[in-house]
C-alpha cells in the first residue's frame, strides 16, 4: 500500500474514534429519551476550552484538562436535564420542543463563550509530544495514539458500564421501557440526568482530543456535531453497536474521499451515501425498527 | 385531534383578524408616504422578506409538521439562480425571479424525494446536511460562477433607480410588500383548502390520515414544493434588491434567527411567524451594537418559549385577549 493511502487510513481510524465518542453520547440520549440533542456540538467546544484554560492559565498537563473538561461539561449536561428535559417530559410535541430548546441552549452557550474568550482561535498543546514512523514512512504522532486509546477505552468503558453496572442496567431498562423501569423502582429522573451528564462528558472529551488538530473557536462544534448526527443515523438511532461500526465506516470514508477527491467533497459524498443507505435500510445499519416507534 | 394552533387559523381567530389585517395593511401602505426615512424603510423591507420566508417555513414546519431546515437553502437557490441568469444571460430580473422560484421547487423535489419518506429526526438531519453542503460548495467554489465565499456582486436590479433614489426605495418597499402579502395570502389559502387540511391531518395523526386515503408522501412533496416556490421567489427578490448575494444567507446564525422568529411567535399559527418576525427584527435593531448579547437573549427566548409556551406568543396574547374580554363582559 502506498504511503498516502496508509496515512489516510490512519487518519480515518482516528476520525472514526472521535466520531464514535461523540455519536455515542447522541445515541445514548436518543435511545433513552427519544431526544435529538442539538447542543452536543457546543458541549464539544466547551470541553476544548476547559482544557485550554487549564493548560494555559494553570499550566497543568492537558491530561488534567481532559479530566476536568469531562467533569465540568458533565454538570452542564445535568443543567440541561433540569432546564430542558424535565419540564418538557411527557408533554406533547416533545420531539420538536426539545430540538428547539437544545438549539436555544447551544446559541446561548456559544455566545457566552464568544463573550468570555473572544473569537480568536486558540490552540491546545498535544497530550504527548513527538511521533514515530511506520516502516513505509507514514508518520504517526503520539497524540494520535492517545486519541485512539482514550476513544477505545471510553467506548469499552461505556459498554461495560451499560451492561455490568447497576446504573448502566437502569439506563438500558429505561431506554427499553420507561414506565416499566419506573415500576421496577428505577429513579427515571436520576437516570436521565446521568445520561445527559455522561453523554455531555463524552462530547467534551472528544472536543479536548480534537482541539490539538483543529484550532479552538466558539463555532468549532458545528461540523463535528453534524457528522456525529450522520453517524448516529447511519448506525441506526439508539443502537450503540451500530454507532461504533458507523463511526469507523464514516471516518474511513471521509479520509478516503479527502485523499482522492479533496476535503471539500467529504460532506457531499457522506450526504449522498447517507441517502442511499436510508433508502435501502430506512432505519440505519443496526436500526431497531425506529420507523414504527418514532 | 386538531390542536389549538390550527383553530386560530380556521375558526375563532377570524373575527379578530377581520379587523387586524386591513388596519395593519393600510398602515404599511401609507408608512413610506408619511415617514419616508430610508433607514426605516429598508428595515421594513427586510421584515417583509423574512415574513414571507417564515410563513413558507411555517407551512412546512408548523402546518405540515415536517421539521425541515432546508428553507434558507431554497432561499439561496432562488436568489443565486435568478442572479446568475440575470448576470450571465442578461435576462430581465422580472423573468429570472420566476425561474429562481422554479429552481427552488426543483431543488425541493430533489431533496424531498429521499427525505420525505422518512420521519422526524431523519428529516431534520438530512435537510440540515443539504443546507451545510450547499454552503460549503458555494463557499469553496473556485470556478467564479457563484462568486465563491464573497458572493455575487452587481446583480442587475429591476431598473427603478432611473427615477431617483427615493423612487427606487419606494418601489422596492411596495414590491416587497406585495410579494410578502401575496405569499402570506397564498399560504393562508392553501392552509384552508382541502390540501391544507390534509397536511394538518398528516401532522396530527398520520395513521388515521393514511387510513382516510391521504398519501403522505405525495402531500408532503406538494407542501415542500409550494413553500419552495415562494421562498425562491423572495430569495430572488432579495438578490436583485440588494444587488448582491453571498453564502452569508446560508449562515447558521441567520437560520437560527429565522427559526427563533417562528418559534417565539408560535409555529403552526397564522399570525405567529409574522408577530415573531416583527418582534425579533425590532429586537435586533435595539441591540444592534451588542451582537452577542442579542444572540444570548435570542437563545434564552427560544428555550423559554419551547419549555413554557410551546404554542408561542400569539397563543399567549390570544389567551390574554380572551381573558380581557371575559373580564370586560363580567364587569358590565
Amino acid at each position: 500500500m502506498s504511503a498516502p493511502l496508509v496515512q489516510s487510513i490512519v487518519s480515518g481510524l482516528l476520525l472514526g474514534s472521535i466520531y464514535a465518542m461523540m455519536a455515542m453520547g447522541l445515541t445514548l440520549i436518543y435511545g433513552a429519551l427519544r431526544m435529538l440533542n442539538l447542543s452536543h456540538g457546543v458541549l464539544f467546544m466547551i470541553g476544548g476550552y476547559v482544557a485550554w484554560t487549564v493548560a494555559t492559565y494553570l499550566g497543568l498537563h492537558p491530561l488534567v484538562g481532559l479530566i476536568l473538561a469531562f467533569g465540568v461539561v458533565f454538570f452542564i449536561g445535568l443543567a440541561i436535564q433540569r432546564v430542558v428535559v424535565r419540564p418538557l417530559l411527557g408533554k406533547s410535541g416533545w420531539e420538536i420542543n426539545t430540538i428547539v430548546a437544545t438549539l436555544g441552549v447551544s446559541i446561548v452557550l456559544e455566545n457566552v463563550m464568544l463573550l468570555t474568550f473572544g473569537a480568536r482561535q486558540k490552540s491546545l498543546p498535544p497530550m504527548v509530544e513527538g511521533s514515530f514512523a511506520l516502516p513505509n514512512g507514514v508518520v504517526v504522532t503520539y497524540h494520535e495514539l492517545v486519541i485512539a486509546l482514550v476513544a477505545v477505552a471510553s467506548l469499552v468503558g461505556m459498554s461495560i458500564f451499560l451492561s455490568r453496572t447497576r446504573h448502566g442496567l437502569a439506563i438500558q431498562a429505561t431506554a427499553q421501557n420507561r414506565d416499566a423501569a419506573h415500576l421496577m423502582g428505577v429513579n427515571v429522573d436520576q437516570i436521565f440526568a446521568l445520561i445527559l451528564g455522561v453523554s455531555s462528558g463524552l462530547a467534551a472529551v472528544s472536543g479536548v482530543l480534537l482541539a490539538a488538530f483543529y484550532f479552538l473557536s466558539p463555532t468549532v462544534g458545528g461540523v463535528p456535531q453534524l457528522k456525529a448526527l450522520l453517524v448516529t443515523i447511519f448506525g441506526g438511532l439508539g443502537s450503540a453497536k451500530g454507532t461504533i461500526y458507523a463511526a469507523y465506516t464514516i471516518g474511513l470514508l471521509e479520509a478516503l474521499v479527502s485523499l482522492y477527491l479533496g476535503a471539500k467533497w467529504a460532506l457531499p459524498v457522506l450526504f449522498v451515501f447517507m441517502i442511499v443507505v436510508l433508502i435501502v435500510r430506512p432505519s440505519g445499519l443496526f436500526g431497531l425498527g425506529e420507523e414504527t416507534r418514532l | 385531534m386538531i390542536r389549538a394552533p390550527s383553530q386560530e387559523m380556521t375558526g375563532q381567530g377570524q373575527r379578530a383578524m377581520a379587523w387586524t389585517w386591513p388596519v395593519l395593511g393600510l398602515a404599511m401602505i401609507i408608512l413610506p408616504i408619511v415617514y419616508p426615512n430610508p433607514y426605516i424603510l429598508r428595515l421594513v423591507i427586510l421584515t417583509f422578506i423574512w415574513i414571507g420566508v417564515n410563513q413558507c417555513w411555517n407551512l412546512v414546519m408548523g402546518v405540515a409538521g415536517i421539521f425541515s431546515l432546508a428553507q434558507l437553502a431554497l432561499f439561496a437557490i432562488g436568489g443565486y439562480t435568478s442572479a446568475m441568469l440575470a448576470l450571465y444571460l442578461g435576462l430581465p430580473p422580472w423573468i429570472t425571479m420566476f425561474l429562481g422560484g422554479l429552481a427552488a421547487v426543483l431543488a425541493s423535489v430533489v431533496v424531498g424525494l429521499p427525505t420525505l419518506r422518512l420521519r422526524g429526526v431523519y428529516v431534520v438531519l438530512l435537510t440540515l446536511a443539504f443546507h451545510e453542503i450547499l454552503r460549503v460548495l458555494i463557499g469553496t467554489d473556485q470556478t467564479g460562477l457563484t462568486g465563491g465565499a464573497f458572493g455575487l456582486y452587481n446583480v442587475p436590479t429591476f431598473g427603478a433607480e432611473v427615477f431617483g433614489k427615493r423612487a427606487e426605495i419606494m418601489f422596492h418597499y411596495y414590491f416587497a410588500m406585495i410579494l410578502s402579502a401575496l405569499t402570506v395570502w397564498a399560504i393562508y389559502r392553501v392552509t384552508l383548502s382541502p390540501i391544507g387540511l390534509a397536511f394538518q391531518a398528516l401532522r396530527d395523526s398520520e395513521g388515521y390520515a393514511v387510513a382516510r386515503g391521504i398519501s403522505p408522501f405525495r402531500y408532503r412533496i406538494l407542501v415542500f414544493a409550494i413553500s419552495a416556490f415562494f421562498t425562491g421567489l423572495i430569495g430572488a427578490f432579495y438578490a436583485h434588491y440588494l444587488r448582491t448575494i453571498s453564502p452569508s444567507v446560508l449562515s447558521f446564525g441567520l437560520m437560527m434567527n429565522l427559526m427563533a422568529m417562528i418559534v417565539v411567535g408560535g409555529w403552526g399559527t397564522f399570525g405567529g411567524p409574522i408577530l415573531g418576525t416583527v418582534l425579533l427584527v425590532a429586537l435586533s435593531e435595539v441591540l444592534h451594537s451588542v451582537e452577542q448579547l442579542r444572540l444570548i437573549l435570542l437563545g434564552l427566548a427560544m428555550i423559554l418559549v419551547a419549555v413554557l409556551f410551546p404554542s408561542g406568543l400569539v397563543k399567549v396574547f390570544a389567551d390574554l385577549g380572551r381573558r380581557f374580554r371575559q373580564w370586560m363582559d363580567g364587569s358590565e
